[in-house]
C-alpha cells in the first residue's frame, strides 16, 4: 500500500455522525486563524500547504460513501489557497474543492483554515495550522524551530497520529446514563441560510485569569457560566414557560488518555441549570458549573460515555445497516440529542504554544465554531501569548447576546477589542 | 483607536459603527479607515443555496410544455381553446410557487399583491375565456369581489402579525375571524349578485359557528380560571 499504508481510513467514532447530518442548515465546520504581522504571500502559502500536506495523510484525503460507512481516502489532487470571504464555515460539499475536507484562505495578514469535524477537531487544527505557518515561514527565508504545536513537515507521520484513539482507550464497564431534556434556545431574526455574524472579542488574557482565579474558577468554566446566565436571564425577561438552560462544553479527552492523535478525539460535556427550581445569582451559577464540571470533566466518567457511543457503533445490527438508513438514523437521532438539548456552546481550545521565534511573527490565533441551527451562541475560544480571542458565530441579526457578554466584561474592568463582518 | 459609548468596548478602525449596539462611530481625530478590514467582504453563495437558478430552471420546464400545448392548439383547433387550461394552471403554479424564488428576500407584500393578481387572473382565464366565453358578468360581480375581499383581509392579518409576535390562541382566533367574514360577504355577493338562493342563510350558519368559536377561544386566552380547568379536565 503506498504513503506508509495510510491511503485510507475509516471514519473515528466522533466523525461518523457528521456526513449523515450534513445539510444545507447545517454543517459542522469550524475555522482557525492566524494573523500574522506581516502581509501573507498566496503564492508562497499554497507551496506550503502542499509541502506539509504529506506529513499529515489525515488531512489529505477525500470522503467516500461505501456501502456500509463512509471512508476517507488520500486525494490525488494539490491542495488550493483562496482569498478569504464573509460567510466562511458554510458547509462543505464533498466533490467541491477538489475533495479537501479542509479549505485553506487568506485574507491581508490572515491565514485562515475552515476544517470539516470529520477530519479532525480544535487541537488537530491548531497544529495543522501552527505547522503551516512554520513551512510559510521558512519558505519565506525566516529562522525558524520546531516544537511544541509546529511538527517537522520532513518527519514522516506516525501510526499513533492518525489513529482512531476512541476504540484504544474506551473500555469502561459502566454504563452511561444519558438524560437530555429540549432546552431553552435564545432565537431572533434568521439571517439567510448561507450566511452567519462572526462577532469576536479580544482580551488580555492575564486580566481574564485574574479575574477567574479570584473566583477560584478556570477560563473555561468562567465563560460558561456567563453564557448560561445570560440565556438564564433572557428567558426570564420573555416570561414564557421557562426550560432548562445548558451550555455544551467540548473537552480534549487527549489530557486524560495519551495519543498523539490528529484525528478527533473529543466529547461534549454539558453544565446545565434549571430555572424552575428558584433564582440564581451569577456567584451561585460559577459554583454550579464548576462543580458540574468538574465532576463530570473525569477520567473515568468521560471513558464510561466514550464506550457508550463506541457501543452503538459497534452494535451488530446497526453495522449491517446500508449507508443510506444509517444517515435517516443520525439525523433522527441529532435532531434529538443535538442543538435542541444545548441552548449555547463554548470550545476553548486553550494556550497554542508556539516554538519562540514565531511570536515575532505571529499576533494571534482565532477559533470560530461555525454557525448552528438554532444557538445564537457558539462560542471559540483561543489564546495566544497574552490574547485570548473571544468569538462568537450567531445566525440571527440581533446582536443582544454578544452585547451583553463584552459589556460584563467591560465592567469588570477588562479591555475588550471588538472585531465583527457585521456591517 | 475609537470606542463605543454606548458599550466601552475598543472598535476596529474600519468600523462605521458598534458591531453590538449599531452606535455610529464619530471620532474627529480618527476617521473610518476602509483601507484594511478584520474580515473580508466577499460573499460566497454556495452553488446549492442559488434559489434564482432553480426557479429559472423551474420556469423554463414549465414554459416549453405550456408552448408545445399552445402551439398544438393553435393548429387544431377543432377541440377549442383547451390549451388554456394548461397555460393557466401553469401560470397560477409559477406565481405561487415559482415566483417567490426570483427575490433575495422574501417579500411578503410583494407576493401578497402579486398573488392576488395571479388567482384574479387564473380565474378569468379559466372559468370565463374557457368555460362561460358569453356569460362574464358573474366574474366582475361575484368572483372578482370575493377575491378581493379575502386578499384584503389577508393583508390585515399580515399587519397584524408582523407588529408583534403573537399568541397561538390570537393566532386562531384571527383565522377564525377571515372565515367569518369572508363567509359573510361571499354568502351576500353569491346570493343577491349571483342570484343563488339560500347562500346567505349558509354564510350566517357559517359566521354563528366561527363566533362560537371565537367567543369560546378569547376567554379561554383571558380568563385563567377557564385554563386551569380546561388543563384539569383534559390533560393527557
Amino acid at each position: 500500500m503506498k504513503n506508509n499504508g495510510l491511503d485510507w481510513f475509516r471514519l473515528d467514532n466522533a466523525a461518523k455522525i457528521f456526513p449523515g447530518q450534513n445539510s444545507r442548515s447545517w454543517s459542522n465546520v469550524f475555522r482557525l486563524a492566524a494573523e500574522l504581522k506581516e502581509e501573507v504571500d498566496p503564492v508562497t502559502l499554497e507551496k506550503a500547504l502542499n509541502n506539509i500536506l504529506k506529513r499529515f495523510p489525515s488531512f489529505d484525503v477525500r470522503i467516500r460513501r461505501g456501502f456500509f460507512w463512509y471512508y476517507l481516502e488520500k486525494n490525488p489532487d494539490k491542495a488550493k489557497v483562496t482569498p478569504d470571504i464573509k460567510n466562511y464555515c458554510y458547509r462543505v460539499k464533498f466533490k467541491e474543492n477538489d475533495g479537501f475536507l479542509f479549505r485553506v484562505y487568506f485574507h491581508s495578514k490572515r491565514i485562515a483554515i475552515d476544517s470539516y469535524h470529520v477530519v479532525t477537531d480544535g487541537y488537530g487544527c491548531t497544529v495543522f495550522l501552527s505547522t503551516l505557518i512554520g513551512e510559510y515561514l521558512r519558505l519565506k527565508e525566516k529562522k525558524i524551530s520546531y516544537g511544541e504545536f509546529v511538527l517537522n513537515p520532513g518527519d514522516l507521520p506516525s501510526k499513533q497520529e492518525t489513529e482512531d484513539a476512541y476504540p484504544r482507550f474506551a473500555d469502561s464497564k459502566v454504563k452511561y446514563d444519558r438524560k437530555d431534556k429540549f432546552v431553552y434556545h435564545a432565537v431572533g431574526t434568521r439571517l439567510p441560510m448561507y450566511m452567519c455574524n462572526y462577532t469576536v472579542g479580544i482580551m488580555s488574557f492575564e486580566q481574564i485569569h485574574k479575574i477567574t482565579k479570584g473566583y477560584g474558577v478556570t477560563v473555561t468554566e468562567f465563560f460558561a457560566a456567563m453564557l448560561l446566565d445570560i440565556h438564564y436571564r433572557k428567558q426570564l425577561s420573555e416570561k414564557k414557560k421557562q426550560k432548562e438552560v445548558s451550555v455544551q462544553i467540548p473537552v480534549n479527552l487527549r489530557k486524560f488518555f495519551p495519543t498523539k492523535t490528529l484525528r478527533n478525539f473529543v466529547l461534549c460535556l454539558r453544565v446545565k441549570i434549571n430555572p424552575n427550581m428558584g433564582e440564581y445569582t451569577f456567584e451561585e451559577l460559577l459554583k454550579i458549573v464548576s462543580y458540574q464540571l468538574r465532576l463530570a470533566n473525569d477520567k473515568r466518567e468521560v471513558n464510561s460515555m466514550m464506550t457508550q457511543n463506541l457501543k452503538i457503533e459497534r452494535n451488530p445490527i446497526a453495522r449491517a445497516l446500508p449507508l443510506f438508513v444509517k444517515n435517516i438514523g443520525v439525523s433522527l437521532a441529532f435532531f434529538f440529542t443535538g442543538e435542541q438539548t444545548t441552548s449555547a456552546l463554548i470550545s476553548n481550545i486553550g494556550v497554542v504554544k508556539l516554538p519562540e521565534e514565531f511570536y515575532k511573527y505571529v499576533e494571534k490565533f482565532m477559533f470560530f465554531t461555525g454557525p448552528g441551527i438554532v444557538n445564537a451562541a457558539r462560542c471559540g475560544v483561543i489564546t495566544l501569548g497574552d490574547k485570548l480571542v473571544f468569538s462568537f458565530s450567531d445566525r440571527y441579526e440581533e446582536s443582544d447576546i454578544e452585547r451583553e457578554f463584552f459589556t460584563r466584561l467591560v465592567k469588570m474592568g477588562i479591555h475588550v477589542k471588538i472585531e465583527s463582518n457585521r456591517e | 483607536m475609537s470606542y463605543c459609548v454606548n458599550c466601552g468596548v475598543e472598535l476596529d478602525e474600519s468600523a462605521k459603527k458598534c458591531a453590538l449596539c449599531d452606535t455610529p462611530v464619530i471620532n474627529p481625530k480618527k476617521p473610518v479607515s476602509e483601507e484594511q478590514t478584520p474580515f473580508s467582504k466577499i460573499e460566497h453563495i454556495p452553488a446549492s443555496l442559488n434559489h434564482r437558478f432553480i426557479a429559472y430552471i423551474i420556469s423554463v420546464a414549465l414554459f416549453i410544455p405550456n408552448i408545445v400545448c399552445f402551439l398544438s392548439n393553435a393548429v387544431f383547433r377543432s377541440g377549442g381553446f383547451w390549451s388554456l387550461y394548461v397555460n393557466a394552471t401553469s401560470f397560477l403554479v409559477w406565481v405561487l410557487l415559482v415566483f417567490p424564488f426570483f427575490t433575495k428576500k422574501l417579500r411578503p407584500y410583494l407576493m401578497w399583491f402579486v398573488d392576488t393578481i395571479g388567482v384574479a387572473f387564473y380565474v378569468y382565464f379559466f372559468f370565463v375565456l374557457g368555460f362561460e366565453k358569453e356569460n362574464s358578468g358573474w366574474y366582475y360581480n361575484c368572483a372578482l369581489p370575493i377575491i378581493l375581499t379575502a386578499s384584503f383581509l389577508i393583508l390585515i392579518f399580515m399587519l397584524w402579525l408582523k407588529r408583534k409576535n403573537r399568541h397561538w390562541v390570537l393566532k386562531s382566533t384571527a383565522v377564525m375571524i377571515i372565515i367569518a367574514v369572508l363567509s359573510l360577504v361571499s354568502g351576500c355577493v353569491i346570493e343577491y349578485a349571483a342570484s343563488i338562493p339560500h347562500a346567505f342563510d349558509v354564510a350566517v350558519i357559517i359566521f354563528v359557528s366561527c363566533f362560537i368559536a371565537i367567543v369560546f377561544l378569547i376567554y379561554c386566552y383571558r380568563s385563567k380560571h377557564m385554563r386551569r380547568w380546561l388543563e384539569r379536565k383534559f390533560f393527557i
